[in-house]
């Protein structure tokens, strides 16, 4: 249930994404075309749309380089009640 | 026709050792009414962080992995001198020392231009001259919204000794961090320095993107005058980068037009300059 909503909040913020695959491969930088500012955008709509911390998660979460990682890391995180 | 090899010639140590608090946070401003303005909620401080914890690649390994993934040979690494104007945790003597590590760990990859704010007067001399000296720096890195003109006499004594070894000088152009004044970001403002040292090549960082009339003009008419097309996909133009740069191609100045993407700015990446799947290498 989070890879749907985490590939909403990709087409929200890269709107070119729209016209591409998104799977759990897809790479952020070299698939999908985000600039810094992409990601910046994804990590706070993140953090808000599944009440995550930022400032706890910010190292592991600027790191990851797939939307499989990010829904996994998610997941990860939801279980652990963090 | 394909060159032989492809060189960077604009991009930075992905660092925030080397990028001062207050620039990241103006940057950051500048993003939050942005992403504010597309219906997401954020904050400055947030912002901030984030943006320094994507400049964690101290000794550029990310940073030649895109290289190499991208097909670049080379890049021209900047370091801009902002210790003057901003309180930092690394001196300019330092970051200079960090550039010359990443060399170390990387070489053949880099030409390194270094920054030096001319207000520091003899020492900001005896510093460049030891590191196109001893370190075997390549280049001046000026930042001219840092608060002085590039044609400042001050900056004459640094002037020479490029001249005297045959070093360019890359200076910043156009509107940066809002943290400082956009007042000395016209490409004009080289314009007599340029005629003072005809033996120097004066290059345009972002004169392709801003002020872009101004620096055509340079380029045409000011022969040891040249401009980098840095980042060239984030012009503001309706018609997108390609069309842009399509257009300056054909102003019959390419012998002066300098590849670069302004890295971590932009990635060297092809998908990512090229969101409607063209490319650009």
């Amino acid at each position: 249930m989070y890879k749907d909503k985490v590939i909403e909040l990709i087409q929200k913020v890269q709107v070119n994404s729209h016209n591409l695959e998104i799977n759990n491969n897809s790479r952020f930088v070299e698939d999908l075309g985000f600039s810094s500012l992409n990601s910046i955008m994804l990590i706070t709509l993140i953090g808000q749309t599944f009440d995550i911390s930022i400032d706890d998660h910010l190292e592991s979460l600027i790191e990851i380089q797939t939307v499989g990682d990010t829904v996994s890391y998610i997941h990860k995180i939801k279980l652990v009640g963090a | 026709m394909r060159p032989n090899i492809i060189i960077d010639g604009h991009c930075h140590l992905a660092s925030s050792h080397c990028i001062p608090f207050e620039f990241f946070r103006g940057v950051a401003s500048n993003t939050a009414r942005q992403i504010t303005h597309q219906g997401i909620t954020s904050n400055v401080d947030s912002i901030t962080k984030m943006l320094i914890a994507q400049h964690s690649d101290h000794m550029a390994d990310g940073l030649v992995s895109q290289m190499d993934e991208a097909g670049i040979a080379k890049s021209i690494l900047l370091a801009p001198d902002f210790t003057f104007v901003f309180k930092t945790e690394t001196s300019i003597a330092e970051i200079a020392a960090q550039h010359l590590e990443v060399r170390k760990r990387h070489p053949d990859k880099f030409y390194i231009f270094q920054g030096v704010d001319p207000r520091w007067g003899k020492e900001g001399y005896d510093f460049f001259e030891k590191t196109v000296g001893e370190y075997g720096f390549e280049g001046l890195k000026l930042y001219p919204p840092c608060g002085y003109s590039p044609s400042d006499k001050a900056l004459y004594p640094l002037y020479e000794i490029c001249r005297d070894k045959g070093l360019p000088v890359l200076l910043h152009t156009g509107p940066t961090t809002p943290t400082l004044s956009f007042e000395f970001a016209n490409p004009y403002l080289i314009d007599t320095a340029a005629k003072d040292f005809p033996d120097i090549n004066f290059i345009l960082a972002h004169g392709g993107i801003n002020f872009v009339e101004e620096a055509k003009l340079l380029c045409k008419y000011r022969p040891n005058v040249y401009l980098d097309i840095s980042p060239f996909p984030v012009v503001m133009s309706s018609e997108g980068w390609e069309s842009h740069l399509e257009s300056l191609f054909k102003q019959q100045i390419n012998h002066k037009i300098i590849f670069g993407t302004d890295w971590p700015v932009y990635s060297k990446k092809k998908r990512d300059q090229t969101p409607n799947g063209k490319s650009f290498l």
